[in-house]
């Protein structure tokens, strides 16, 4: 966007906020697209305006645009429409069957993307098997994933939005699980198999220590990771990750870290502990009658 | 006639030709927004405010007459491109007949006043 004087932004923002509220209950048009539509024509019209834009220039060019509150026919104004309406739901049954089978592309896809997710799902759910979930959800996310790359975030309007992310977030999640909870699971179990059941005594101190220790180390080694690599973090995680910094994986990291010194101290004090206990129970029982004869 | 009246069916007129005016404007391929209203804005008297075609178009491509195209742009970000549908094609080439028609009949009844 053109680099506007600060009076000018906020007469802008002013604008915008007037345009979202007259336009955001009418259901025949798309607030989001219509603010981004006058967004380009501001930014076309002010081209060859030195920056930063000062406020009478921009007053110019929303002149000519008019008051938001001017645009709406009587017939798409707020509350005309009664809440449900068979004809328009099955207008919008059929208006998504036709995006789904002819496109456009920037519909097709959000659209297959929900569809390939929901029917995953019902498998899954009806068959009690999460068979079906494994092959739908990689092949939503690449849908979805594909509409993004054709159409940047910024330019997605609320429904197609509505239509990709579901399917990213849920994917987003549960790669978030098994790369930060994941390992931390299997590392519990694996000690479990073999340490702790040859030595149960002291389980609970040693459950906390083990616990701190694998989420410590995981989220170092993780977070190591991010810091080295954010830009792969921001195009794994996208659209949600984009704020995502080196500075994001240094704080996961020195969690971590701090995790894995609890772990160590706790391991640490819990042997002190248990070797006093030791010691105790051994002077116990060397002056008990019994240990005399 | 009072000003008011004037206004208000002025108002009206302009908003139903206003979308037919969108549409024809798009019968000769794609275009990017701002040409259209700049376009349309050598209509005298057809647009008041440039900011009626957006709803108009977004309206439009809900109703799947005119579909959306997001292509590079030599002068700056991305653009978007509107371009009618097979629909829209077909809806446009009835308003015009339909136009037509009004158009014949409110000259026919001109003639007979004078």
């Amino acid at each position: 966007m053109t680099e506007l004087t600060p009076t000018a932004e906020s007469r802008l923002n002013a604008y915008l906020h007037e345009l979202r509220r007259v336009l955001s209950d009418s259901p025949s048009v798309d607030p989001a697209e219509v603010e981004r539509d006058v967004r380009d024509h501001i930014e076309a019209a002010l081209v060859g305006q030195v920056a930063p834009v000062d406020d009478s220039a921009l007053d110019k060019v929303l002149q000519t645009l008019g008051a938001p509150s001017q645009w709406l026919s009587e017939s798409a104004q707020p509350g005309r429409r009664p809440l449900i309406s068979m004809p328009a739901i099955k207008q919008s049954a059929l208006q998504a069957l036709r995006h789904l089978v002819g496109g456009p592309e920037s519909y097709r896809l959000p659209y297959l993307s929900l569809l390939v997710f929901a029917v995953g799902w019902t498998l899954a759910l009806l068959a009690h098997d999460a068979g079906p979930l494994l092959v739908a959800m990689p092949v939503s996310f690449i849908l979805s994933r594909a509409a993004l790359s054709l159409f940047t975030a910024e330019r997605l309007s609320v429904g197609q939005k509505w239509l990709l992310y579901p399917v990213l977030a849920v994917a987003d999640c549960a790669l978030l699980v098994v790369i930060l909870i994941a390992p931390i699971v299997i590392g519990i179990d694996v000690w479990e198999r073999t340490y702790h059941r040859a030595r149960p005594a002291g389980a609970w101190g040693d459950v906390g220590a083990t616990i701190c220790g694998w989420a410590g180390a995981t989220w170092l080694c993780v977070g190591i990771l991010f810091t080295l690599f954010p830009a792969v973090v921001r195009s794994v995680f996208h659209p949600f990750a984009t704020q995502f910094s080196r500075r994001s994986g240094l704080k996961l990291a020195t969690v971590g870290l701090l995790l894995l010194l609890l772990a160590g101290a706790t391991g640490f004090f819990g042997r002190l502990a248990e070797g006093a206990s030791r010691r105790q129970r051994a002077v116990v029982m060397g002056a008990s009658p019994s240990h005399r004869h | 006639m009072p000003s008011d009246v004037l206004d208000n069916w002025q108002v009206q007129v302009r908003k139903g030709l206003l979308e037919l005016c969108v549409l024809n404007a798009l019968r000769g391929g794609r275009q990017y927004g701002y040409d259209i209203v700049k376009q349309l804005r050598t209509l005298d008297g057809l647009v008041i405010g440039e900011g009626t075609i957006y709803p108009i178009l977004s309206r439009f491509r809900k109703q799947d007459l005119v579909e959306t195209t997001i292509e590079e742009s030599p002068e700056g970000p991305p653009r978007k491109y509107y371009r009618l549908t097979p629909l829209g094609r077909k809806a446009v080439a009835q308003m015009n007949e339909a136009w037509d028609k009004i158009d014949q009949g409110v000259r026919a009844l001109r003639r007979d006043e004078t």
